[in-house]
């Protein structure tokens, strides 16, 4: 759903807070290009790698999504479309056209996996250059996530209802091993430990949502519910495992009724690791933005200090906000962009040791005042050779 | 009169009855079956009347009706078997028509090297047909080829093919089979004297190296071409 702003609007700046230095003349608009003619933008996911490079979803809002890459090597930006077939004669006939890809999950620099939706089923692929299905899994998947030691994936698969499994050995079929055992309650937002490869989910429950996990992966560490003070109060949407045991941030909803009923909003939230089942649950921030549809996960950088987010504003156009937890300061990103639907960061190297965060944002516009469609636009916060 | 006759027609039904009982029995046993079709239906393939043990004998234009019945309906499997059964038949190979429908069902099925061996075939014959529509669409879709998939130049039949190996995280059936096709040497022909193998992109092993190779990469892995 497109943010509609006045352009005048995007001309008044009105912020009580310092933006940071040098970050807007940066960022360059990477979705003004044919395939995208008619379509919207969605789900920024940087990926690993030497060079800046990131999977996002088109749209045409009917549900259609594909899938498209987008490489940066030096002042260059390269694309390429995830394909329908791997065969090209049935590619030029527009095969599979109708589906609906989405969820892409790196798995190393050079490929990822994701869900492909046609017709009723839903399938695990996997793309290093073609499309390809990973066979032997049966069940609709939701989503997937794979681990840092590139071994095992880990999945939602609907069988006889929606439950977490890891899967490992040849083809990922070796090894099925389902973690969640939970009928009635459907579990999504799959975040993995970089460090100890524990896996943590949502569970959306018809009473509200709740705090699973398995660290390590393994059936007997499955704990259905964490708890943790307050965590009834926020309907979670996604989250994210900072790396460095730092616990977890997630985007939660704060139904109407509890503070004031006429009133919704959304906010953001920091979990500590769990010790014995339970967590510390700490309100980061408040009037967070999460756009409707199958939500994006909080975004961070420096070692998930820093973490990055979208503040509900229509005066200052939905700024995008920058979080030091170590002070709880935060700060508005200077961007020539306006009313951001959805940020995503990623940290890269160059000239070998220096660090930069990279930034993805979903906004509106193309820059030019007339198109109102949601855009990519992407660049470093910090200097990079050439850009 | 007809109480006089009446024996002899009993007897003459009983009789009539009898030998269309054998008639037909003789059909359910698959004997003198009227197709048109000669030998016995040894089925070797499943399911659709491609049997025959002499398939040159049977009816190309009907075979390519069916193949491309197969391609529309996107039941490429059911297809194969008529390409593999006119495959060798002097007709079939005299056919542009056919080797067209064979190059399509082949690179559907991801079987790379064979769809290329087939569209090349299949311009040849348009060439010396003086198709030059079909010319033109041959060359296309060989240009297709180019854009989307790996090609691996070789040293061509007389020598070893390079050792490649998938190195990505999902390997499938078919790229285990383009995989075999160069482990056999099972070498195309790209251009006169220019020999090597097509493969899907992704990441592989070649001679021990990893590489990623997107559509429209090329490796020339003949000795000294690197």
């Amino acid at each position: 759903m497109s943010f509609r702003v006045p352009i005048l609007a995007s001309l008044v700046v009105c912020s009580a807070l310092a933006a940071s230095p040098a970050a807007a003349e940066k960022l360059r608009l990477v979705s003004d290009v044919p395939a995208l003619e008619g379509r919207q933008v969605q789900r920024p996911v940087w990926g690993p790698g030497a060079q800046p490079q990131l999977v996002h979803e088109i749209t045409d809002r009917s549900r259609l999504t594909w899938l498209r890459v987008i490489r940066v090597t030096g002042a260059t930006i390269s694309d390429e479309l995830v394909p329908g077939s791997r065969s090209s004669r049935m590619e030029s006939l527009g095969a599979a056209a109708d589906r609906a890809d989405s969820g892409a999950a790196w798995w190393d620099a050079s490929s990822f996996f994701f869900v492909r939706s046609v017709g009723g089923s839903s399938s695990l692929f996997y793309f290093d250059g073609i499309p390809r299905e990973v066979p032997g899994l049966s069940g609709r998947v939701g989503e997937v996530r794979s681990d840092s030691s590139r071994q095992r994936l880990f999945a939602t698969i609907e069988s006889e209802g929606v439950d977490v499994y890891r899967l490992s050995g040849k083809g990922f079929a070796e090894e099925r091993v389902q973690l969640s055992q939970s009928p009635g309650v459907v579990e999504n937002s799959l975040a993995v430990s970089r460090e100890d490869g524990g896996i943590f989910w949502i569970s959306a429950t018809p009473s509200g949502t709740r705090l699973g996990g398995a660290a390590p992966a393994e059936p007997a560490a499955v704990r259905e519910r964490l708890t943790a003070d307050r965590l009834h109060l926020y309907e979670l949407i996604s989250m994210v495992v900072l790396p460095g045991a730092e616990g977890m941030v997630a985007y939660a909803r704060v139904p109407a009724g509890v503070k004031d009923p006429e009133l919704e909003s959304h906010v953001m939230i920091h979990l500590s690791t769990p010790m014995d089942g339970r967590c510390q649950l700490t309100e980061l921030v408040r009037n967070v933005y999460v756009p409707p549809g199958l939500p994006p996960r909080p975004a961070y950088s420096d070692g998930g200090r820093v973490l990055y987010y979208v503040a509900e504003s229509a005066e200052q156009s939905n700024p995008v906000m920058r979080l030091d937890r170590a002070t709880g300061k935060s700060t508005r990103l200077d961007l020539a962009t306006h009313g951001h639907q959805e940020v995503a960061v990623w940290e890269y190297t160059h000239s070998g040791d220096k660090v930069v965060p990279w930034i993805a944002v979903v906004s509106v516009g193309d820059g030019e005042g007339e198109d109102v469609r949601n855009h990519l636009y992407v660049g470093p916060l910090g200097d990079w050779p050439d850009w | 009169m007809l109480h006089e006759l009446s024996p002899l027609l009993s007897a003459w039904t009983v009789r009539s009855s009898l030998a269309l009982s054998l008639l037909m029995l003789a059909v359910a046993l698959g004997c003198g079956c009227p197709s048109g079709r000669t030998g016995a239906q040894n089925s070797q393939f499943s399911g659709s009347g491609a049997a025959s043990t002499d398939p040159c004998h049977r009816s190309l234009d009907g075979d390519l009706r069916t193949i491309r019945s197969r391609l529309e309906k996107k039941r490429v499997q059911e297809a194969r078997p008529y390409v593999e059964a006119l495959a060798g038949c002097p007709d079939a190979g005299e056919s542009f028509e056919y080797l067209m429908l064979a190059a399509q069902v082949y690179e559907e099925l991801g079987e790379l090297n064979a769809a290329w061996t087939a569209a090349t075939s299949a311009l040849r014959e348009a060439a010396r047909q003086g198709e030059s529509a079909v010319i033109s669409e041959l060359q296309g879709r060989l240009e297709k080829f180019t854009e989307h998939y790996v090609r691996i130049d070789g040293g061509g039949p007389s020598s070893l093919a390079p050792r490649i190996r998938y190195a990505g995280a999902v390997l499938d059936d078919v790229t285990f089979a383009q995989l075999e096709v160069v482990a056999e040497n099972r070498y195309v022909e790209f251009a006169p004297g220019q020999w090597g193998f097509w493969l899907y992109p992704g990441r592989y092993q070649v001679g021990g190296v990893d590489r990623v190779m997107k559509a429209g990469d090329s490796l020339d892995v003949r000795p000294g071409g690197e």
